[in-house]
C-alpha cells in the first residue's frame, strides 16, 4: 500500500483550480484509497489550511460549510506531528529556507514514507532535493 | 463457504442485547450479515463522499493558482 500526504494547496487547487489535473489526481488518489491501495493522510495544520482557504476564497458562507463537510467527510487520515517532530520541522525549514508551514506536510511525508502530493510549485522547487515529494499541475 | 473463526470483545449490554435477539447458533450467521452490511455502507460511503467533494467543483468559480495560495497563507502572518 502506498502513503500519500496531501496539502492544502491539493485540495483547494482540485476543488477550485482552473485545470483539471489536479481534480483528476485526487479523484484517483481517493479511488485508490476507496480500494486500500493508498492511504492518504494530511496533518492537523491541512483541516486548517483547507477552512482557511475557503473563507478566502469563497463569499457565501453557508456553501464554504457545506464544501468544508463535504471536505471533512473524505477518508483522509489525520498525522499529528509531535512536538519532537515539530523540531524536525523547524530544522528543515531553515534549511530549505521555507515556512515551517508548508515544511510541516514534507516532514509528514518524509516521516510516513510516503510522498507528499502539492500544487505549491514555491515550496517544491526549493524542496524537491529532499525527495518524497511530487507536485501535482 | 470457507469461513474463518475469529474471537472478538464486544461491550457487556451489546453481548445482553444480542443473546435476546439472536438464538445462540445463529450468532455467527447474524454477525456475518451485520458486517457485510456495515462494510458495504462503508465503501458506498467513501465513493459518495468523493462525488459530493468533486460535484462542488462543478458548481463553484474557479481560482488560479495564485490566488488560492494566497487564501491559504492569508492572515499567516
Amino acid at each position: 500500500m502506498t502513503i500519500a500526504v496531501i496539502d492544502a494547496s491539493f485540495v483547494l487547487t482540485a476543488l477550485l483550480g482552473e485545470t483539471h489535473g489536479p481534480a483528476d489526481q485526487f479523484k484517483q488518489l481517493l479511488s485508490d484509497a476507496e480500494k486500500q491501495k493508498t492511504s492518504v493522510y494530511g496533518t492537523q495544520l491541512l483541516v486548517t489550511e483547507v477552512a482557511n482557504g475557503l473563507r478566502f476564497s469563497l463569499k457565501d458562507p453557508k456553501t464554504s460549510s457545506a464544501v468544508f463537510a463535504a471536505f471533512s467527510r473524505l477518508p483522509i487520515t489525520v498525522f499529528e506531528l509531535s512536538s519532537a517532530h515539530m523540531g524536525t520541522v523547524l530544522a528543515l525549514s531553515y534549511e530549505l529556507g521555507t515556512t515551517v508551514y508548508d515544511t510541516s506536510y514534507h516532514v509528514a511525508a518524509l516521516l510516513l514514507a510516503g510522498t507528499l502530493h502539492t500544487c505549491d510549485r514555491e515550496y517544491y522547487k526549493k524542496a524537491v532535493g529532499k525527495g518524497h515529494i511530487r507536485l501535482i499541475d | 463457504m470457507n469461513t474463518q473463526r475469529i474471537t472478538i470483545s464486544i461491550p457487556g449490554y451489546l453481548y445482553r442485547k444480542l443473546t435476546v435477539h439472536v438464538p445462540k447458533r445463529k450468532v455467527s450467521r447474524f454477525v456475518a450479515a451485520a458486517l457485510e452490511e456495515k462494510l458495504m455502507v462503508q465503501t458506498n460511503g467513501l465513493a459518495d463522499a468523493a462525488g459530493e467533494f468533486f460535484q462542488w467543483r462543478t458548481r463553484l468559480p474557479k481560482v488560479d493558482e495564485s490566488a488560492i495560495r494566497e487564501a491559504i497563507q492569508k492572515g499567516r502572518t
